[in-house]
């Protein structure tokens, strides 16, 4: 392990920096300076290297989409942002980071970094779980080989990349949709360890959902 | 557990699992999603309609264990209606049963929308 690169798992990085806002004006300008900075900071270039060994390059503000990343460059607590570009590459302890899933992931990244925050807290989650994919996401994610797929969705969790990861979720969820569990077992590989009696009982007690007319 | 690798092929996986603590992980062939952990397994599930999540229920233990967890709004009402326009039934005859197993499956539910105009639910809700 490198140890220059720690992570810091308490939490508390996600409200630093907005300032408590009295009217709507101040919010506005809140947001405006805000936005400019993440703007800026995204200029800023850093590297991440993948379990294999590649270095890739991201925008600061595109980085942060991931929350370990967020959380390492926090704990160095560097001031001065532009030095942060001339470090080490932050290394990706996974298996999972390959370097083709990297280049994946700093393409997302550097996609949607402009994107508005994900705020768990908020009513409209369920809003944002029923919305389809965007053609950009779809695209991107329609990856052949289904070993790659995997790949990003289990980086993209290992960095704690929320959207990325629900983008692969609704990938693989769209695929399987109105498939059956035979095929569905077989299309994702994986191993049926249910015993037919078992199986059998499952589908008894589940028989409403398979109502036709 | 009772778990066999599908197929030889190389490269291979180790379980991704951050909540798994002891290292004998075992490797999985990387394009099986059985590589993927019960939490991976269960945010990539929570995008399923609940529909699906009991349709799929029988895919695999990990899926049976995995794919209610994260159903947190339920909205019963349009299941309940499809299954009464299907099996010909009336809004009077609700399947308590269905219900009671939505309930008991989907351990995390927050809400619970379903919307009964009947006068003898009214009189059951009383």
């Amino acid at each position: 392990m490198n140890g220059e690169y720690s992570l810091d798992t308490t939490e508390g990085m996600a409200a630093s920096g907005d300032p408590p806002t009295n009217n709507a004006v101040d919010d506005y300008d809140a947001e405006e300076a805000l936005e400019r900075q993440r703007e800026e900071e995204n200029k800023i270039k850093i590297k991440l290297k993948s379990f294999e060994g590649g270095v890739y390059e991201c925008g600061l503000t595109a980085a942060k989409m991931s929350v370990m990343v967020a959380n390492m460059l926090d704990a160095l607590q560097e001031t001065d942002l532009t030095k942060i570009a001339t470090r080490e590459p932050i290394p990706l302890q996974n298996d999972a980071v390959t370097n083709k899933a990297l280049e994946k992931i700093v393409e997302w990244v550097d996609h949607h970094w402009d994107d508005p925050p994900i705020d768990p807290d908020f009513d409209d989650e369920k809003e944002r779980r029923n919305e389809e994919l965007s053609h950009w996401d779809k695209q991107f994610i329609d990856i052949a080989d289904q070993g790659e797929l995997f790949d990003i969705i289990a980086a993209a969790n290992f960095m704690d990349i929320k959207g990325l990861v629900e983008v692969g979720a609704k990938h693989i969820c769209n695929k399987i949709k109105g498939k059956s569990c035979t095929e569905v077992r077989e299309m994702l590989k994986i191993h049926n360890d249910f015993t037919p009696e078992e199986e059998a009982a499952i589908h008894k007690e589940n028989e409403w959902i398979y109502a036709k007319d | 557990m009772d778990r066999r690798s599908c197929g030889q092929k190389p490269p291979k996986r180790a379980k991704t699992s951050m909540t798994d603590t002891n290292r004998t992980q075992e490797e999985y062939p990387k394009d099986s999603l059985d590589r993927y952990g019960d939490d991976l397994c269960g945010v990539i599930l929570s995008y399923l309609s609940l529909e699906e999540c009991f349709r799929f229920e029988c895919v695999s233990k990990q899926w049976q264990r995995s794919v209610f967890k994260r159903q947190n709004y339920v909205n019963v009402e349009k299941h309940v209606k499809k299954w009464q326009i299907m099996s010909g039934k009336t809004i009077e005859d609700i399947d308590w049963q269905i219900l009671e197993s939505v309930v008991r499956k989907c351990p995390n539910i927050r809400r619970f929308d379903i919307e009964i105009h009947s006068e003898v639910t009214g009189r059951v809700f009383e």
